[in-house]
């Protein structure tokens, strides 16, 4: 109870203080909701990323293009092979006329050029889609190197490089999100650590006569912890709320008019939002411990 | 309550603010100490709730060395004492209900039985009436009077009260003057820092004087 007491005593002297002074606290606030905007914005679209990659992945494809005039046997043995490796969850073969009729369906405006060529252009294939949980890169190269030497096969073609590239892109994304986020959340800090030391200097006769007449350091202190922290939540709040409108700008008015990515939904993630109003408040805890310590409080 | 033991205090190198003090107030006894100004009265206090460290020498409150205890037993030994400081240290920002209520807030008194206590403590210095006002708002003897209310407000063991009358007119002197008699009366050893010579002879009590920092009995 008296713990409970000391607690509602600490928010409340802090939201007084928050509001006493609320010009160079917004300041503070804003500094904070920039920072950890920039931050969210970086891991959002980093996320996203990722989450294309996934569904990249999940429908990884190989296709094995066959040499010309192949003989059957060859071909059977081939595909009798593949079945037996365990990355392959579907084996389709599709002969030379299959694939045309494939081009034709789904280039209507271009059905009559294989026809202006007088012979079908497209080799006979088999197409392979990988398994849940053997479509690492590592393991794709493992499964295309152990085919693309074999009798009868002529070429190889597969998604890995584009995968990889987007992996890494998303690794880059993410890296300097963390950097520059560091940076920022450093400048938060300090900026949060400046304003409660003002806040401390100017009522340092108070938190005196406080301390004059038997208060703990810690009930002197923890006001200001609690202003700290609120001040880094409350930026927390500011930096999702504009990403949550950036984001639904992002999603109608750019991604909506371009029919590329029109069916990849942005989203921000929940947990995001609860990672960047409780990074707030951890970074005006630092902040205002490190304005404590350097006082005489 | 308070023995002091060959008890030095210098604050910078030029000058020496006590010098030699040792001195006894026993446990229930109503005492005044007094000399001129600059004499080192203040200082001599602000020794005993640990506001100040000696230089030299060993005090001890209620048994307790306060020149050795660690610092996270200071908030405890200052609340079992209630000082009246002489420019009496009221929290601008909260009203005089509050200021008194602090003393009772850090140590988690319910909320209500601090608002009870606090009004009862500002009616025995007759300020009930402005409870709501902000110290700014009072003249030095109410705002005197307020100090005295938060000093007494938690029945402490030892009252120091640092020239408590020195901005009252006479007649309210007097009361105050009477309330720490009844305070005494319940158990409360009190030390009173004046340099009101009339006063003293009027209360009869016993007196110890200090001179250029040195006890002259
Ligand atoms: N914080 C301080 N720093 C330096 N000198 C001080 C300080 N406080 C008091 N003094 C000096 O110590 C002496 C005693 O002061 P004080 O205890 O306030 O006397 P009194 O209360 O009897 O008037 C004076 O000479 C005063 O100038
Ligand atoms: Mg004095």
């Amino acid at each position: 109870m008296p713990v409970f007491r000391a607690l509602a005593y600490f928010v409340q002297e802090a939201l007084t203080s928050l509001w006493r002074s609320r010009l160079i606290n917004a300041l503070s606030i804003g500094t904070i909701g920039v920072s950890l905007f920039v931050l969210g914005a970086f891991l959002t679209v980093a996320s996203n990323l990722n989450a294309v990659v996934t569904r990249w992945t999940e429908k990884v494809q190989v296709t094995f293009y066959l040499e010309d005039g192949l003989e059957p046997r060859i071909r059977e043995m081939l595909e009798s092979r593949l079945k037996d490796d365990p990355a392959v969850e579907t084996l389709t073969t599709i002969s030379r006329q299959a694939a045309l009729d494939r081009f034709r369906a789904l280039f209507h405006d271009l059905r009559t050029l294989p026809d202006d060529l007088a012979e079908n252009p497209f080799p006979e294939s088999i197409e392979i889609t990988v398994k849940n949980g053997h479509q690492s890169p590592e393991e794709i190269t493992r499964f295309v190197t152990a085919f693309e030497k074999s009798p009868g096969v002529e070429e190889v073609q597969y998604d890995l490089l584009w995968i990889q590239r987007l992996t890494t892109a998303v690794r880059l994304v993410r890296g300097l999100g963390g950097v520059l986020g560091g940076i920022l959340a450093l400048a938060s800090i300090f900026t949060i650590s400046n304003v409660i030391r003002l806040t401390v200097y100017a009522r340092q006769d108070e938190l005196d006569i406080m301390r004059l007449v038997g208060a703990t350091r810690a009930y002197v202190r923890g006001p200001f912890i609690v202003e700290g922290m609120l001040q880094g939540g409350l930026g927390g709040v500011v930096a999702v709320a504009l990403l949550w409108g950036g984001l639904r700008f992002v999603a109608r008015d750019l991604l909506a008019a371009s029919e590329l990515l029109g069916r990849a939904a942005i989203f921000m993630p929940t947990e995001l939002a609860f990672a960047i109003v409780l990074g707030g408040m951890a970074v005006g805890l630092v902040g205002s411990l490190v304005s404590l310590g350097r006082s005489q409080v | 309550m308070i023995q002091a033991f060959h008890v030095y205090k210098q604050y910078d190198r030029e000058s020496v603010a006590l010098s030699d003090i040792t001195l006894h107030v026993e446990k229930g006894e109503f005492c005044f100490l007094t000399g001129p100004s600059g004499a080192g009265k203040t200082t001599f206090l602000k020794l005993v709730f640990r506001e100040e460290l000696p230089s030299q020498g060993q005090i001890l409150v209620g048994g307790r060395n306060v020149t050795a205890i660690p610092e996270a037993q200071i908030p405890e030994l200052r609340r079992s004492i209630g000082v009246v400081f002489q420019d009496f240290k009221l929290l601008k920002r909260k009203t005089i209900l509050e200021n008194v209520a602090f003393v009772l807030r850090i140590l988690a008194v319910p909320h209500k039985e601090q608002k009870r206590r606090a009004f009862n403590a500002l009616k025995a210095v007759g300020l009930h009436h402005k409870m709501h006002a902000y110290p700014m708002q009072l003249s030095g003897g109410e705002q005197q009077r307020v100090a005295i209310a938060r000093a007494l407000i938690n029945e402490p063991m030892l009252l120091l009260a640092d020239e408590p009358t020195g901005n009252l007119d006479p007649g309210m002197a007097q009361e105050i003057m009477t309330l720490f008699q009844e305070v005494n009366a319940r158990g409360t050893t009190v030390l009173v820092a004046t340099h009101d010579r009339e006063m003293i002879q009027r209360m009869g009590k016993r007196v110890i004087t200090i001179q250029r920092g040195r006890v002259n009995e």
